[in-house]
């Protein structure tokens, strides 16, 4: 009996001994599920086999298509890519219509089809050889999908929208003659800069990608962590010197600290974002071109490192707590574990000698483990209360 | 449905648009051949490719003639490097072209090359001259991935043809291997 089958037993037994049913109606109830449960293992069935006949005649034609891609005519070429991008568009359109409350394969379409425009390009340089700067192609990209996102009622585009966005920006300030050449990607500017402004770019866009701003927070508090804990332990990634780049670096903050509620996860109010993005640079701002061990300033920017990688990690927990987003305090408390072991090391390490010193650093590590569990579900429990 | 048709049109059209004009270049710009110092490696994206190589990639002013270096100073304007768009002329040397000129963008003279064509340049000052390394917007040819080359990389006879647009970037046309256009098909 199926799993769906005993669940449906067991409630019809509840209802018939609660009174709501008599026993000649959970007789007829039970007869017309079983009927439904096998129908339903039929058409699982069917699906599967459709599913593994589409795959295998899918993988098939692109095996055909590989072995003899050499010998087709260019022609050939260009229209094939033609007809499956009108399909892929057609396709996105019509599912989307067909299954309103099931977008999962429209939306899987949309994403094929702006990617097949890429590859539409890629196609051309390749046939008849051009080049270009990098980022020419994928501007390109950009200007042929982005009209998709009023024209195909879709939310893929967006996501779509942002990679090209973030892949165009982060060839251009690679590209010495361009106007925001950056000389050095060792800090964090633009590694948040440039999601960030991808992401109020995208943000502005008829239907924008749900998810985006949850992805994007927890790329902004992985970069956050990774660089005030390398920064701080290591005294690497400290090249503060943009060149040009200051330019999409004060564009894509700018953008986040003006507006967070565009770009950054719901869970994080507006005080919590701009505190993030500001603690998370304040080192570098200190540090200024890079760390230098005689200076000042310089030392206590690593030292603003140590505590703010600290700090922020509690600042998310807060968060999330306050927000019920179960999410961003684990995050946090990882975070938490992190910057405690790192800095253990760090001031440590260099004593761990002997089985003695590292039989007590595993304990002490499992007691902090333990604390900070402790902590967590205290947290939790703090917040349902 | 009507906008997906007019979605498919923009983006269909821009891509084949852009084809064709390309093959408007290969059935009518004029062409020449230009010598090649070859690398065959591959790109993940677009597959195997010949990294051209032009030989005349990097040049020595003085090596242009009499009025070699002179052109050179005047686009330094008083620098000691350069980093700039620059006209490049050819020449006919033999069954290939190569380069014999080099002017500012937007200078007029068209004296002393038979074709002109847009290239950047970048150098320093020598107590010779100038030591100039010339982009030419020449760097792949992308090749079927079992193509069988008819020479090594190496060899000093690789040549590749170029359809010439005027004042603009050559376009890479065919590679020609001691004397013999390589068909490759497609």
């Amino acid at each position: 009996m199926s799993r769906d089958l005993t669940v449906v037993e067991r409630h019809l037994a509840h209802w018939r001994d609660a009174g709501l049913i008599t026993d000649e109606q959970r007789r007829e109830l039970w007869a017309s599920s079983e009927k439904l449960a096998r129908s339903g293992v039929n058409s699982v069935l069917r699906t599967a086999l459709a599913l593994l006949g589409g795959a295998l005649v899918l993988a098939g034609l692109m095996l055909v298509i590989a072995e003899n891609w050499d010998a087709m005519h260019r022609m050939v070429k260009l229209g094939g890519w033609a007809v499956l991008l009108g399909g892929f568009l057609f396709a996105a359109h019509h599912l989307g219509h067909r299954l309103p409350h099931r977008p999962a394969l429209a939306e899987a379409f949309a994403l094929l089809a702006g990617g097949w425009v890429l590859a539409g390009i890629a196609l051309v340089s390749q046939i008849y050889h051009l080049d270009s700067r990098p980022p020419n192609g994928i501007w390109l990209w950009l200007a042929l999908v982005l009209p998709a996102a009023w024209l195909l009622e879709r939310r893929a585009t967006a996501a779509v929208v942002f990679t090209a966005l973030v892949a165009g920006l982060t060839l251009e300030i690679q590209e010495p003659r361009s106007i925001v050449y950056a000389t050095r990607m060792a800090s964090p500017w633009l590694w948040l800069a440039i999601p960030l402004l991808a992401g109020f770019l995208v943000s502005l866009l008829p239907r924008p990608w749900p998810s985006l701003r949850g992805w994007l927070g927890l790329w902004i508090l992985g970069i956050s962590q990774v660089f005030l804990l390398v920064l701080g332990a290591f005294q690497e990634l400290d090249h503060s010197g943009l060149g040009r780049g200051w330019i999409l670096a004060a564009a894509g903050l700018g953008a986040a600290l003006a507006v967070p509620g565009r770009v950054l996860p719901e869970a994080w109010d507006g005080l919590t974002s701009r505190i993030l993005l500001a603690a998370t640079l304040l080192p570098w701002a200190l540090v200024g071109a890079r760390y230098e061990r005689a200076v000042i300033l310089d030392n206590v920017g690593l030292g603003a490192a140590w505590v703010v990688q600290i700090a922020l990690a509690l600042l998310i927990i807060r968060a999330g707590a306050k927000s019920g987003a179960a999410v961003w305090v684990n995050l946090g408390y990882v975070a938490l574990l992190a910057g405690i072991v790192v800095r253990y090391f760090d001031f440590f390490g260099d004593f761990l000698e002997g089985g003695l010193a590292l039989t007590l650093t595993g304990a002490l590590l499992l007691f902090v483990l333990y604390a900070l569990e402790r902590a967590r579900r205290r947290t939790f429990d703090t917040e349902a209360a | 449905m009507k906008k997906i048709a007019l979605l498919a049109a923009l983006q269909i059209g821009v891509i084949v648009g852009w084809a064709g004009y390309h093959e408007g270049l290969r059935a009518n710009a004029p062409t020449f051949r230009i010598p090649l110092q070859p690398v065959d490696p591959y790109d993940v994206l677009r597959g195997r490719y010949f990294t051209l190589n032009p030989l005349d990639g990097r040049i020595d002013s003085a090596a242009l003639g009499p009025t070699g270096t002179a052109s050179v100073d005047a686009m330094a304007d008083g620098q000691q490097h350069l980093a700039r768009p620059a006209r490049v002329g050819f020449c006919p040397a033999g069954d290939v072209f190569r380069v014999c000129a080099l002017r500012a963008v937007g200078d007029p003279d068209h004296g002393g090359a038979t074709y002109w064509a847009r290239g950047y340049l970048t150098g320093s000052r020598t107590p010779g001259g100038w030591q100039l390394s010339l982009d030419l917007h020449l760097d792949r040819f992308f090749l079927p991935n079992r193509f069988q080359l008819p020479g090594r990389e190496r060899d000093p006879a690789w040549e590749l043809e170029v359809s010439h647009r005027p004042e603009q970037p050559l376009l890479p046309r065919r590679l020609w291997f001691e004397g013999r256009a390589v068909e490759i098909g497609g």
